[in-house]
């Protein structure tokens, strides 16, 4: 998108950050659990330290002197899970909800709870991190590590949809309300970012950024000279003398980077006014714990990573539905993100310089019908052709002619009954007119049947429960193009898969180049 | 070498891999920090790799269906069927030597597969995708080093199997792995290797004295470069990333900048056309300074300043 390079370049020019929205965007939690940690080098499964807690001065350290004993492990992870079930316990309060069911004319009663957890770690690394403790979680053998597991599935299975906040990352925060001048990658380095939004006073963002990269990095990879000088000699002596002392001393030095500055970025996107649709997606969210919560003590959580054929043609329609609403909800609520449409002069700017709003047109009926005209002044032409929807607010009007400073625009719908003329913008407004309306549907039009012929025999038993319209709940990131029937793994039982189903995804990738 | 694949656009990558830079060298005379392996991750690699050896003939009659029960050393490209340890083969793929530690071949008698082992996890049948297309382009390399050593260059295969711990436990699964693709690549790089190569550099490439420090440094310099989104894995990283800073270049703000601006190097320049300040030279000038003038303007709009 033009209005991001843009954006780009006057960073990289003035060496700081620019905003890319001016309201917040992401639902912010009062209270969230922040959570950062490193673990062994190649081994998700083994961590060696996990700050958390949901009280910025306060964290939680948990360090294990032996990260590749299972016991150790265990009484760790025990200690984890106890904290968390202990902060999710907050968000079990519900409120009754009257929904209308049927065609409107039944109401039906739900509970939905008043809040829901939130989970924020600094990076995508550390929220994919989450997801793979939660499945080696739910491979253990104890009830609580279990349900542990099954909560943090539930997490990590939100991430994957755009508009929900269960799992915030610190770097997708601030790369969602700020742009920088450096490329894309680094952007996903916390300290780097962070920089460049607010470089320390008497540095400019590039030698921010760089002093940023020298300290230790978010997690939950380790510096490999770290792991080699600090905490190799702090594992062998908790372990050979039993003095974790050093051990605690080394973990909180390093994670205390990454701690302040996951809060830090709260600290940023708190200052922004709440975007007005952020409370109806965290609705969703909060649905989607309602009814987490209620498999969870009915004992029904199941996780699949492979969806089959029609609950995945179901989980991508949604991906994307979620994708165009979040999109334009975000640019209704936010000029700074409308102006992104501007750029692409998908939208239009302008001032209201003339008004008919009696004008008629005769339908197809053969009844005249009130369709009241408006011409709009831009500053530069618009170049979509005749026909084009534009909205402004709730108005609907189609595009009837443009010139290289006007564009005539017919109202045709919002406004074309005499008791709402009142809504039609005064000569001299100054207005916006998006490209799309703040009430779209979108049919959900899905085939019980999938259009296209699939390998393998339909389950419709694998298909995961839906949470509210839009909702699914999926383990492990989309599913691959090819849907491959898989039965779902339920908690507690352990999944056992079959050597060698591999996806060689790598040829895809490259051959993608 | 696989780095030959990593940032296929910019020519100075591949001055690195055709003068034989060590990197060592080079990352002392940029003053970049060590790179190194976490004592942990060796550790792991070496008792995956151990494990999986032994369990190798197993999983290679499973997914090849080829016959073997045990890896059988050889000095040269073997002949027969069977599962073959080739270790410290001296390769060339160009001009340019390839030394791995050891190459794992499975014959059926007329196709060599290559088997790779990794210790990066497979869990619930999903690795890592960077980093299975990260082996891919190591692969790539070993099959055209073998192609170039075999008689029969077709005998290669470049369907490798490629064998990965499972889960959070380190049995080994396997998979196999086509890197036709990037192989085809690598044919595309190796034909740009030498093309305009500094003097100084090709003298070294041609086996005379190595370059060190500055000179090093200064010679490559000279070779083209394309900053882009693949900069922070490369060696010259903190190197070019300088270079782009103090030039105020584009490409710094990636790749999505640097297609947009096009011929305007200079985010200077690029702004002064999105703000008017200059004006455009050329049909393509006009098209970019148009487009950017559209986002100031409703940048300039948004944030209620004029630009
Ligand atoms: S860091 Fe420099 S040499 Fe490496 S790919 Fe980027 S521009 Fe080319």
């Amino acid at each position: 998108m033009s209005l991001d390079v843009y954006q780009r370049l006057l960073a990289l020019s003035r060496a700081r950050a620019v905003p890319a929205a001016s309201r917040a965007h992401r639902h912010l939690s009062p209270r969230p659990w922040v959570l950062s940690g490193y673990h062994l080098a190649g081994e998700p499964s083994a961590p060696v330290a996990i700050r958390y807690g949901s009280f910025r001065d306060s964290p939680k350290l948990l360090t294990i002197a032996e990260p590749r004993d299972r016991k150790q492990r265990f009484t760790a992870l025990g200690a984890l899970a106890r904290d968390l079930a202990t902060y999710l316990s907050r968000y079990t309060v519900t409120e009754p909800v009257v929904r209308a069911t049927g065609n409107g004319r039944e109401l039906d009663v739900n509970h939905c709870c008043v809040d829901a957890p939130q989970l924020v770690v600094p990076n995508e690394a550390t929220a994919h991190w989450v997801g793979l403790l939660g499945q080696y979680l739910r491979t253990l053998d104890d009830p609580v590590l279990q349900q542990a597991g099954a909560h943090l599935g539930w997490i990590a299975s939100r991430r994957h949809l755009p508009g929900s906040s269960v799992l915030l990352t610190a770097t997708d925060l601030l790369t969602t309300h700020w742009r920088t001048g450096q490329l894309p990658t680094e952007d996903g380095h916390l300290g780097r970012l962070l920089a460049w939004i607010e470089p320390p006073a008497g540095s400019d963002a590039w030698q921010a950024a760089r002093d940023a990269e020298a300290r230790p990095p978010a997690g939950p990879a380790s510096d490999p000279a770290w792991d080699q000088v600090v905490l190799r000699p702090a594992l062998e002596r908790a372990k050979e003398q039993g003095d974790v002392r050093r051990l605690k001393i080394a973990a909180t030095e390093v994670l205390d980077g990454a701690w302040r500055d996951t809060w830090a970025a709260l600290d940023l996107v708190r200052l922004l006014p709440p975007g007005e649709h952020v409370a109806r997606r965290w609705e969703s969210d909060r649905w989607s714990w309602t009814r987490h919560r209620e498999r969870v003590l009915a004992g029904t959580v199941s996780f699949t990573t492979r969806l089959a054929d029609v609950p995945a043609y179901r989980y991508l329609h949604e991906l994307e539905t979620r994708t165009t609403a979040l999109d334009r909800q975000m640019a209704l609520d936010d000029p700074l993100v409308m102006a992104r449409y501007l750029a692409t002069g998908e939208a239009v700017a302008g001032v209201v310089v003339k008004r008919d709003p009696e004008h008629t047109i005769t339908n197809a009926g053969g009844r005249s019908v009130l369709r009241p005209l408006l011409w709009v002044r831009t500053n530069a032409a618009f170049d979509r052709p005749a026909g084009t929807e534009l909205w402004l607010g709730k108005l609907g009007m189609t595009v009837r002619a443009a010139t290289d400073d006007t564009v005539e625009l017919m109202v045709v719908s919002g406004a074309v009954t005499r008791p709402k003329l009142n809504l039609l913008p005064e000569t001299d407004t100054e207005v916006v007119l998006a490209p799309f309306g703040p009430q779209q549907h979108f049919p959900d039009n899905l085939p019980d049947e999938l259009p296209w012929p699939t390998r393998g025999h339909r389950r419709p038993a694998a298909e995961p429960e839906q949470d509210d319209e839009l909702d699914t709940d999926v383990a492990a990131g989309p599913p691959t193009a090819t849907p491959q029937p898989r039965l779902s793994g339920a908690v507690p039982a352990a999944r056992t898969a079959p050597d060698g189903e591999i996806d060689a995804v790598a040829s895809g990738t490259e051959a993608a180049e | 070498m696989a780095g030959l694949l990593d940032a296929p656009g910019c020519r100075r990558r591949l001055a690195l891999d055709a003068a034989r830079v060590d990197l060592g060298v080079l990352a002392e005379a940029i003053g970049a920090p060590p790179s190194g392996q976490s004592p942990y991750a060796r550790e792991r690699d070496g008792t995956f790799a151990h494990l999986a050896t032994a369990r190798l003939p197993e999983l290679v009659t499973r997914h090849l269906g080829i016959e073997c029960t045990a890896a059988v050393e050889t000095e040269a490209l073997p002949s027969g069927p069977g599962l073959w340890v080739w270790r410290e083969p001296r390769l060339r793929l160009g001009d340019l030597p390839v030394t791995p530690d050891q190459v794992v071949l499975a014959s059926d008698g007329t196709l060599l597969h290559p088997v790779e082992i990794r210790s990066y996890a497979v869990v619930d049948g999903h690795a890592d995708p960077a980093k299975v297309a990260g082996t891919a382009r190591e692969v790539a390399v070993i099959v055209g080093a073998l192609r170039q050593a075999a008689p029969v260059p077709e005998r290669i295969s470049s369907r490798a199997l490629l064998v990965l711990p499972r889960n959070f436990g380190l049995a080994p699964v396997a998979t196999t792995l086509d890197v036709a693709p990037q192989v085809r690549r690598l044919g595309w790089a190796l034909a740009r290797l030498r093309t305009d190569l500094p003097d100084r550099l090709r003298r070294q490439a041609d086996g005379g004295p190595a370059l060190q420090g500055d000179a090093l440094v200064g010679a490559l310099a000279e070779v083209e470069a394309r900053f882009g989104d693949g900069c922070p894995s490369c060696p010259m990283y903190t190197h070019c990333r300088t270079g782009a800073e103090q030039d105020g270049s584009v490409a710094r703000a990636g790749a999505a900048a640097a297609n947009l601006c096009g011929p305007v190097g200079l985010a200077a320049h690029a702004l002064a056309l999105a703000h008017g300040e200059r004006t455009p030279q050329g049909e393509s000038e006009q098209a970019i300074a148009a487009e950017l003038a559209r986002a100031a303007q409703a940048y300039g709009w948004a944030t209620g300043s004029v630009p």
